[in-house]
């Protein structure tokens, strides 16, 4: 396993809105997709992505629905709800104020000081 | 948070669905990856291998998941529950017996709430009842517990006052309903005025209430029933507005029906119907006797203050214009529910709930006690789960979640039997107690019931549990851990509970004790009269005409009645002694001013001949009423011994001198010709007041009851009594029909009840504390069994062993009495007002409960005993 994989803490739950924002997906399906969308270099722990899963659609963030999957078997999809959608705009917008945050602070000289 | 529950929900209702699809889910990533290795060129059996590993365990996944949704607490509830129900099932006896005990705990409270709930907690049944007020006349020297009016001032209230939206009297009387060619029924009824219904704000289910017109003096007599009366007796007809009855001779309109839930104000007398009541009666011309009960509803806006303030004002100006009858007297506004209810049974009905309380703390006791000694056997299992990885905070919600389950079972049958003993307390209709006809369940007592289980759940749960769980692991696991210290320390706990079950138990017992003797001291005096084989009974001359008229009904009613049969002597009187309702007009020595504030009640009856023969009356100085008594001869009386003694010093001094009696208004004079013993006259508690007979040939009451003493069953007397009666009066019916001894025991009805009462309670705590104690002791010995056998190996004889036994359990028992004592010396101080000649330190009573409780709690401890000094050392040594 790839050592950068290591996720943030609290980074998950934003991945999987973001993962399912792009399309309803099994949760395979989301896994596949945050190491795609990361280019690989994400690899979430398996275990916790269930959990993760529940936790969201019990807060109504995500939403479920059994249906086919690419080769004609029963799989449970997940897609955004409108309140997940809001909370995945929040949760950008609070990730990248933090990166550029810290980013800015990394790229500090002490001229600046 | 709606969306948080509906998944909740739909989680935990669809539950196998819910498990399914995470199985199905969960498989399907797993087969997913499973075949993207194999694409990506792996085995088939490595694929998923790695898979499997890649995952994680998916158990820990599906508890995670399930935590997500919330199921998690509540499947560990359920965990509990099955396993609990599982446990208990295993141990029925165990089960049982708990359930059994927190029965008859919460049986006992949820009883007595429920009384305390109807009596007390409800609010009247009628509309705004905050706004209803009882008024009524007050004298510092005329205790009364309820303030009453009399007649005449009523008037002048309905005149004067502005505080009331209305006001109202009601008098209490039978009337006799007559279906053709049936018998007459007696049918309990209110004359009320105009303001009943409006000051009850309740309206009538059918028809209508009284309009001024009703009240006129000649308008045509119309009634209401109460609902019961209309479907006991005319089956609900809807058609009974305008139906035409014969009551009391008078063809009767049916104007209007109340409903189920309308009762009398009083609290006590249950009117089937109710009739107008004309106040231009001859009745409301009495001003100096306070017997009319008064309500009034407030207005709106007006407080109960400043009604009480313009009561003053009107008191005062009645004082001022009929000063003989009204000075000293002041008018109270009080709330009608706390007249309803009264001080009285109030402060007993608190203390008799404090008694149930302490009922239900042995039984919560003795359920501890009993699962702790099934912890001690479970310390295996307990310690097993430990290990397994339970946390201790699980295994204390688990022996928690077992105490409820045993609790809430038997708080389940507690209101069974509640239900049951309600209704046979609301069919038994004790009297002094108020409302009873609104006596129920209803959800205050099941809510009461409910959160009395848990809460006895609780603290049986939490002291056995947190005294098992502080075992440790390895020593639990080791052996079975009797022998260890965790089981000594259960041993004190449980001793801890026991004392404490007896101590309470003891206090019980000596309330009850106390009661009893008082009991026994109240029905074992002297009364002052014979009251064996004595019938008596009431009667109302035909029609109230002259006097002299009253005088020849009487006189031909007592020598008929004197002729029957079987019957030794018979007298009249106006209201027999401890059966009767004592009357009594304002009295004063001829000659000497009344000293208005030294009111003592007198009573005074009328009497004819042979009245102190018949109930053995001793005469004391003087002569008896004589038939040369007649009404053109100088009035004559007599007068009780404490009469004689309070007003001129001496039985002798009394004879000749003239007393003066305001008798309804009308100064009398008589002269004192014998002085007589003292009896009891209204209860037995009290002491003798002054009494004052006068003949009734001379001056008749309008109404006289016999009193007859018989040679057989005084019982037999009613039929030829009510014979002579119907040929001398027609229609008439004797009323209040009984013989002395049985009128005596009504009376002390009250008495009697919490004597039963408290001696249930004590009893139930006594027994419980006992099997408490036996299986304490049966524990401990078995326990010994080993260190017995090695004694009586050693030499021990049986005897020995018994006295140690024995000696263990007495110890216990010995130091519950003492503390009991010390509680109940605390205690019994607020059954003072129950007692009679009887102190709350009664050393007899004391001593007699202490020596009781030994002797049972003694047979509790020998059994056992007996078991352990009848093993066979071989077999004991070898026990486990």
């Amino acid at each position: 396993m790839d050592k950068n994989s290591d996720l943030l803490p609290g980074t998950l739950d934003m991945l999987i809105l973001k993962a399912v924002s792009l399309g309803p997906l099994h949760g395979y399906g989301v896994l596949l997709r945050i190491k795609q969308i990361s280019r690989d270099a994400l690899d979430i722990p398996q275990g916790s992505l269930y959990p993760a899963l529940y936790r969201l659609e019990h807060q109504g963030l995500i939403s479920s629905e059994w249906g086919e999957s690419e080769n004609k078997r029963k799989a449970k999809f997940y897609k955004l709800t409108p309140s997940g959608r809001k909370r995945l705009r929040e949760e950008a917008a609070g990730w990248n104020r933090l990166v550029s945050a810290i980013a800015a602070a990394m790229d500090a000289t002490s001229e600046e000081v | 948070m709606f969306p948080k529950l509906r998944s909740l929900v739909n989680a935990l209702f669809k539950r196998n669905r819910f498990e399914d699809r995470m199985d199905q889910e969960m498989r399907f990533h797993l087969e997913k990856h499973t075949e993207d290795l194999i694409r990506s060129g792996m085995s088939r059996r490595e694929a998923e291998r790695l898979s499997r590993i890649e995952f994680g365990g998916v158990e820990v996944a599906q508890e995670q998941c399930r935590q997500a949704k919330g199921v998690q607490r509540f499947d560990d509830l359920r965990q509990d529950i099955g396993y609990s129900i599982r446990m208990l099932r295993k141990n029925p006896g165990f089960t049982l017996v708990a359930i059994i005990t927190i029965a008859l705990g919460i049986g006992v409270n949820s009883t007595v709430f429920s009384v305390l709930n109807s009596v007390i907690l409800k609010p009247l049944a009628f509309n705004e009842p905050e706004r209803i007020m009882n008024i009524g006349e007050v004298n510092p020297t005329h205790g009364s517990a309820v303030p009453l009016f009399s007649p005449a001032n009523y008037l002048e209230l309905v005149k004067q006052q502005k505080s009331f939206e209305a006001v109202s009297t009601y008098f209490y009387l039978t009337v006799k309903y007559r279906k053709t060619n049936d018998q007459n029924e007696v049918w309990q009824a209110f004359s009320v005025d105009g303001g009943f219904f409006p000051a009850l704000g309740v309206k009538p289910i059918l028809g209508r209430t009284f309009v001024a017109a009703d009240m006129e003096p000649n308008a045509p007599p119309t009634a209401i029933l109460s609902y019961g009366l209309w479907q006991r007796k005319f089956g609900g007809d809807p058609h009974i507005i305008g139906q035409t009855l014969s009551l009391s001779k008078q063809p009767t309109t049916v104007i209007g029906v109340m409903p189920e839930s309308f009762h009398s104000p009083t609290g006590y007398d249950y009117a089937e119907l109710w009739i107008p009541l004309s106040i231009n009666n001859t009745q409301f011309q009495d001003r100096s006797d306070r017997y009319t009960r008064v309500i009034g509803r407030l207005k709106p806006g007006t407080t109960r203050a400043q009604a009480q303030n313009e009561m003053n004002v009107i008191a005062a100006r009645l004082a001022q214009d009929y000063p003989t009858t009204n000075k000293g007297w002041s008018i109270v506004v009080t709330d009608l529910a706390e007249v309803v209810t009264g001080p009285d049974v109030r402060y007993a009905l608190l203390i008799v709930f404090a008694a149930g309380c302490c009922v239900l703390l042995v039984a919560c006791a003795n359920v501890a006690n009993l699962l702790l000694a099934r912890a001690s056997a479970r310390r295996r299992e307990i310690g097993i789960r430990s290990a397994l990885g339970a946390t201790r905070g699980r295994i204390v919600r688990q022996v928690l979640t077992e105490s409820v389950i045993l609790t809430l079972a038997g708080g389940a049958i507690g209101v069974i039997t509640t239900y049951w003993i309600i209704k046979a307390v609301r069919e038994f209709k004790p009297v002094n107690l108020p409302r009873v006809a609104e006596l129920g369940i209803d959800w205050r007592v099941l809510l009461f019931t409910l959160s009395a289980s848990i809460l006895a759940g609780c603290v049986c749960g939490i002291i056995s549990g947190l005294l098992s769980t502080k075992s440790d692991v390895v020593t639990a696991l080791k052996d079975g851990g009797s022998q260890t210290s965790g089981g000594r320390r259960h041993a004190r706990a449980r001793n801890f509970l026991i004392v404490a079950e007896l101590s309470l138990s003891l206090v019980l017992l000596v309330c009850a004790g106390l009661l009893a003797r008082s009991f026994y001291m109240l029905t074992h005096q002297d009364l002052g009269f014979n009251s064996h084989n004595v019938f008596s009974a009431n009667a109302f001359p035909p029609s109230q005409r002259s006097w002299s008229d009253m005088v020849g009904f009487y006189d031909k009613y007592i020598e008929r009645i004197r002729q029957i049969p079987g019957i030794e002597s018979a007298a009249l009187v106006t209201s027999p002694p401890l059966v009767g309702n004592p009357i009594s007009f304002p009295f004063s020595v001829k000659g000497e001013s009344l000293d208005p504030s030294d009111k003592v009640r007198t009573d005074t009856d009328s009497i004819s001949t042979d009245f102190l023969k018949t109930l053995n009356i001793p005469l004391k100085a003087g002569r008896d009423i004589a038939e040369t008594d007649k009404l053109n001869t100088p009035k004559v009386a007599l007068v009780n011994e404490a009469l004689a003694r309070r007003y001129f010093g001496s039985n002798e001094k009394a004879l000749n001198r003239e007393i003066e009696i305001l008798y309804l208004g009308t100064p009398l004079t008589f002269q004192i010709v014998g002085v007589v013993g003292d009896t009891k006259r209204e209860s037995l508690a009290e002491t003798t007041p002054p009494s004052i007979y006068l003949a009734e040939s001379q001056v008749p009451w309008y109404t006289a009851s016999v009193v007859a003493r018989t040679k057989s069953d005084a019982n037999e007397y009613a039929k030829p009594i009510q014979k002579v009666l119907n040929d001398l009066a027609g229609d008439e019916d004797l009323y209040l029909k009984q013989t002395l001894d049985e009128g005596i025991m009504k009376s002390v009805a009250q008495p009697r009840f919490y004597s039963i009462l408290f001696a249930s309670f004590a009893g139930i705590a006594v027994i419980l504390a006992c099997v408490g104690l036996y299986g304490v002791i049966s524990y401990v010995t078995a326990q010994r069994t080993q260190e017995i056998g090695i004694r009586m190996a050693l030499g021990a004889q049986k005897r020995d062993i018994l006295k140690m036994v024995l000696g263990q359990g007495m110890l216990l028992v010995g130091i519950g009495i003492v503390i009991g004592i010390v509680g109940a010396l605390g205690a019994t101080r607020f059954m003072e007002s129950f007692l009679y000649s009887v102190g709350t330190k009664d050393l007899l009573s004391y001593m007699a409960v202490s020596l009781l409780l030994a002797a049972v709690a003694l047979f509790a401890c020998f059994i056992p005993a007996r078991r352990a000094s009848k093993a066979d050392p071989l077999v004991a040594l070898r026990y486990d």
